[in-house]
């Protein structure tokens, strides 16, 4: 078999959809991104590092979304269920951590520090509500 | 990084690497960027004004190369479907912030990659970048829920046996929408000059492979 036919197999392997539930889902997602919050860039990520070869034991992720109100500095630990959100600058802050499009579950803490236990995986995104303003990360997984 | 050359930076698709071998230049493969630019643009910026038909043009043009770039990494079916979803996610709150309509398909395919690794290494509490993709040969739907033919399932299973870096290779080598060689290169964090060499390399692993060299009989004895 010569490499034509080899890549040729590959490309009719490979570019197939996916189940059509996915699909349904992919359709659905463009009406659960309409929030009125601005969107903060994720400015860093743990898994850009782990992407391009660079090796740690810490199985942690940890993403950084900065918006103009301010700073999330994110852990998220799956193999725990445990999302912790750090956020600059320092107030009174109301986190919702929002699963899909099955609703929210909110914390409310005065030191800007915001813990989640016992998460469901899948995606999901922040919205932070401080008094400065209010924000959202962008979608991430658990 | 410095692309080798100036055709390295044109999308390449099957036949342009046939093409490659024997230096013959990818003629279409800048009218194929110029329309894909286009082409996205419009689509982006209908789909963010809350045109439903637009994203779904989006999504359909767009979704086998994110699911076959998730399938490259061993984090099970579940894990699969819900980097699948963040992918989709991601794009609908970032349509207004995509600078290279043309390049869509590279920020979708680092989306697919980033939220795999960061899944896969979260929940299987190991992280080196080789190992992903290694240890589980699993597909992740059975075939008849799929819809794919029996050669199909059978190139899968090879390259989930191949695994790792080739997988990954040669699966974005074959992607559609192409990917440039410039992508590639930054998605894998592999040097431009060494794509060739290795994905000859990664097709010689993989017709080596049980399943390819099935096919292979099959073929002959037909």
């Amino acid at each position: 078999m010569n490499e034509e036919e080899l890549m040729s197999l590959l490309a009719d392997a490979t570019n197939t959809p996916p189940p059509a539930r996915l699909l349904d889902a992919a359709y659905a997602s463009r009406s659960w991104a309409e929030i009125d919050a601005e969107l903060a860039a994720l400015v860093d990520d743990s898994a850009d590092l782990a992407a391009a070869g660079v090796r740690s034991s810490d199985t942690k992720r940890r993403m950084v979304f900065e918006s103009s109100i301010g700073v999330a500095d994110v852990e998220l630990d799956s193999d725990n269920r445990q999302l912790v959100v750090r956020v600059e600058p320092a107030s009174r802050v109301t986190v919702d951590y929002v699963k899909g499009s099955t609703g929210a579950r909110t914390v409310d803490e005065p030191v800007s520090t915001a813990t989640f236990d016992d998460l469901a995986s899948g995606p999901a995104r922040l919205i932070i509500d401080s008094e400065f303003g209010q924000w959202r990360s962008g979608w991430f997984t658990l | 990084m410095v692309p080798r050359s100036s055709q390295d930076l044109q999308p390449w698709t099957a036949r342009d690497w046939v093409a490659f071998d024997s230096e013959a230049p990818p003629i279409q493969t800048a009218l194929v960027s110029g329309r894909a630019e286009q082409d996205n643009a419009d689509l982006l910026r209908r789909a963010n004004a809350g045109d439903d038909q637009a994203w779904r043009s989006l999504v359909d043009s767009h979704a086998a190369l994110v699911w076959s770039i998730i399938r490259t990494f061993a984090i099970g079916r579940d894990a699969h479907d819900d980097v699948f979803q963040a992918v989709w996610l991601r794009l609908a709150e970032s349509m207004d912030g995509i600078r290279q309509p043309d390049r869509l398909a590279s920020w979708l395919a680092r989306v697919a990659r980033n939220e795999a690794i960061g899944v896969y290494r979260s929940r299987q509490r190991v992280a080196p970048h080789e190992d992903v993709g290694q240890d589980l040969h699993v597909t992740t739907e059975p075939a008849a829920a799929l819809m794919v033919s029996e050669t199909q399932q059978v190139v899968r299973a090879a390259l989930d046996r191949l695994g790792g870096r080739c997988q990954r290779l040669l699966t974005m080598l074959v992607a559609s929408p192409p990917l440039t060689y410039e992508e590639v290169s930054e998605l894998l964090d592999l040097p431009i000059g060494s794509i060739g060499p290795t994905r000859a390399r990664c097709l010689e692993k993989l017709e080596r492979t049980v399943e390819i060299r099935g096919l292979i009989n099959d073929k002959d004895a037909r």
